[in-house]
């Protein structure tokens, strides 16, 4: 009896036990049943919101930087599409390969048919490194850190991205869109263009001054993202479409700058020169055809984006070219005529100051157009005798010397013209021959665009369709005078025809020479230059070639070394535009008497 | 002190479909009936009646079973195809995201392979030179009006 009793009151015991867990376990599934049915039925829409605001992000969408383009449409910059790849460093350590068998099918991991060998980021690296084309070992360095992103690699092609894609490393490696800007002219004119920063703005050249156009204005999208944050597709919400920027056509046209360029190096190589540079300008459209100049830099790099292009950033004075300008100054305020006689010594002294031509000869009989053909400075100082100090300045202004020019690239120089009232009594003199001043090789295009152009002066540009093109008119000088000086620029060009000559063509030039300092601050070194106007009879070109520190057995003067590119030059200029030959020159003024 | 409601109520049958014989005259005609409503029926539920009523309704038809199960049919019909067409327009999305990334790919490759060709034209002129091109110098037209250059210009060179 005391058995039976025994047991059932165990019986009774464990069934109270088991009804006590039953019921605790009841209620526990009561009260996670009525969480459920609370959140469901009452909390359900919030903590779906709550949900899918954690899955939605806001995607920027980069627009894409508008393309330099040259007078025919060729590329000079445009950005294309990169990647930067991106690891999860926390995320490749956990990483455990997944040897490919006949079950899994593709969904495995192996280099080149061969089992990756290696769990964590070293795993990674091995996977990865072959597509990257980099080290395995100093990528696994890389994903060997602490955190969570590191960058791996910048601007890989898409190629590239769609290869690693294929890697299976989803998760772990992730590619974020980015862009890179190419330069297929490479150094054809790379600190013309310049290039861009990290972010994407113009820092130099073109780049910098057309940036506002150049720059788009980036769109967004906000979906909702997975996992490995890739978009759910149908959970766009929002979207703005990115505005790319505006392609920037330049008046350059690349066949001449890459000629002018190869004129420019060929002629640096022959005469031994430090550089070389050159500027073409349509004196129609006052569009500059050309800037080349023999630095090699390539566009996008740190020595395009630090340097300017030296035809707006070199200055000099002119030389023997600013007696044009004296000459146009004399001829408008009627001190003289072209035809005025002088007898002119190879040196003279004014004020205490002896002036000298750079050659010796006898008193010589030459009018003032013989006086510019011989680049006389003695001359000019002796016709420069009626000419206020005022007027010197005055006609130098207007010309644009001094004065930036209307191209606003980044890095020009305006030259340096001082006031008339600073003038000693050896400048206001050596101001009538080009020297006491500097200018750049934009301005001095300019100045003999303004003869060419009938005495007007107008803006000049080398953006296409800017609207800027004959902007700005001023007459500087009578019509009348510009022709006049154009025909004593005509005699200059015939005096050098053995070293200038464009066949078949009629070219007004002239030609100077100039002291500039040199690397030890003295006036050691030398500028050679010229621009002449082709066709004299119908003008369609100005063309300025600059030289520093050319060296020849012949001299260094610009008729010598500076001329015969001019020519090269201008003989490509007529046949490419295919300008018609010019008539015999019948109205020249006389040189002598 | 209120009136208990009125209604007025035909006593003929609506039920069409089964015509029954009626002990009554057949001349319909209208009697005022006191204490509807509630008053009336305090002994059923909302639901009861409204079950009583959904039946009675259903008397009244030819074939009431079958428009009920058209109706029921209709509805799932809409609930399926509305679930037919979502599933058709988030797999559509699938579709349509899958054809945007390859047009964004063939974008890209387009970009690429311009960029090789504009490169490829930058460097022809340099190639052509290494090849022994030279651009074309000199007056390559023929002077009708017999041209002839100065004689006495080259005489006169010099330099300054």
């Amino acid at each position: 009896m005391s058995g039976n009793g025994t047991k059932r009151s165990w019986h009774l015991s464990f069934c109270k036990r088991s009804l006590s867990v039953g019921l605790i376990l009841v209620l526990v599934a009561a009260l996670a049943l009525g969480k459920l049915a609370y959140i469901q039925l009452f909390d359900g829409r919030s903590m779906a919101q709550a949900a899918a605001a954690g899955r939605t992000v806001p995607h920027t969408i980069k627009a894409q930087r508008g393309r330099i383009l040259d007078v025919n449409g060729r590329v000079l910059a445009q950005s294309l599409e990169r990647y930067n790849i991106i690891g999860d460093p926390e995320a490749a350590a956990s990483f455990i390969p997944i040897n490919c068998t006949k079950r899994t099918g593709s969904d495995c991991h192996s280099i080149k048919g061969h089992p990756v060998g290696a769990d964590g980021a070293a795993g990674v690296a091995r996977l990865l490194a072959p597509a990257l084309g980099m080290n395995a070992m100093e990528l696994g360095g890389k994903l060997s850190v602490p955190g969570r992103y590191v960058v791996l690699a910048k601007r890989v092609t898409p190629e590239v991205k769609r290869s690693i894609d294929k890697l299976g490393l989803q998760g772990i490696i992730t590619a974020e869109l980015s862009s890179e800007r190419t330069y297929p002219h490479a150094d054809l004119m790379g600190a013309l263009i310049g290039g861009i920063d990290d972010s994407g703005k113009g820092v130099a050249g073109i780049e910098q001054m057309e940036n506002r156009q150049l720059t788009g204005t980036d769109g967004y999208t906000v979906y909702q993202q997975g996992m490995l944050g890739q978009e759910i597709p149908g959970t766009v919400t929002r979207q703005r479409n990115p505005i790319n920027g505006k392609d920037v056509t330049l008046t350059v046209d690349q066949d001449v700058q890459w000629y002018v360029r190869q004129a420019l190096k060929s002629g640096c190589q022959r005469f031994h020169a430090d550089w070389a540079l050159a500027v073409v300008q349509d004196t129609r459209t006052n569009e500059i055809l050309a800037l080349a100049d023999t630095d090699d830099y390539q566009a996008g790099s740190d020595q395009a984006k630090v340097n300017s292009s030296r035809a707006v950033a070199e200055t000099f004075e002119p030389g023997s070219i600013g007696k044009t300008i004296s000459i146009s100054g004399m001829l408008q305020e009627q001190v003289h005529s072209m035809s005025d006689r002088f007898t002119v010594p190879d040196h003279i002294t004014v004020d205490n100051q002896q002036y000298k031509d750079a050659f010796d000869h006898p008193a010589e009989h030459w009018t003032l157009a013989g006086i510019l053909q011989n680049s006389s400075n003695v001359g000019m100082v002796m016709a420069g005798e009626h000419y206020p100090d005022q007027k010197r300045y005055d006609y130098l202004t207007r010309f644009g010397i001094g004065q930036a020019s209307a191209l606003g690239l980044p890095g020009e120089s305006k030259g340096l013209l001082t006031s008339p009232q600073t003038w000693d009594r050896r400048t206001r003199n050596t101001v009538l021959f080009g020297q006491g001043y500097a200018t750049n090789a934009i301005q001095l295009t300019n100045v003999i665009a303004t003869l060419a152009n009938k005495g007007v002066r107008a803006d000049q540009t080398i953006i296409h369709g800017q609207g800027a093109v004959n902007a700005n008119r001023v007459r500087v000088v009578d019509e009348k005078v510009a022709a006049t000086v154009m025909n004593g620029m005509e005699s200059v060009a015939e005096k050098y025809q053995n070293t200038a000559k464009v066949e078949g063509y009629r070219v007004a030039s002239k030609t100077g020479t100039a002291e500039v300092a040199d690397s030890s601050g003295g006036l050691g070194g030398i500028i050679s230059d010229w621009v002449g106007i082709l066709p004299a009879d119908d003008p369609h070109f100005v063309v300025t070639v600059v030289l520093k520190n050319p060296h020849s057995s012949d001299g260094v003067f610009g008729s010598i070394t500076a001329g015969p590119i001019f020519a090269q030059i201008g003989e490509f200029l007529m046949q490419k535009y295919q300008v018609p030959t010019s008539p015999p020159r019948t109205d020249a003024i006389p040189v002598t008497w | 002190m209120t009136m208990p409601a009125r209604s007025v109520r035909s006593k003929t049958s609506a039920d069409k479909g089964h015509p029954r014989i009626q002990e009554m005259p057949t001349r319909p005609e209208l009697s005022l009936i006191k204490g509807t409503g509630k008053a009336r029926r305090p002994e059923r539920g909302p639901f009861a009646e409204g079950a009583r009523r959904l039946i009675g309704w259903t008397r009244t038809r030819g074939n009431p079973l079958l428009r009920i199960m058209t109706s029921v049919i209709f509805l799932a019909a809409c609930m399926f195809g509305s679930l037919m067409l979502r599933t058709q327009m988030v797999q559509d999305s699938f579709e349509a995201t899958r054809v945007q990334h390859e047009i964004s790919n063939l974008t890209q490759d387009v970009q690429d392979d311009q960029n090789k060709l504009d490169q490829l034209q930058a460097s022809l002129p340099d190639k052509a030179q290494q090849l022994g091109m030279q651009p074309q110098q000199g007056l390559n037209s023929i002077d009708l009006q017999g041209y002839k250059p100065p004689q006495d210009a080259q005489s006169k060179a010099g330099h300054p």
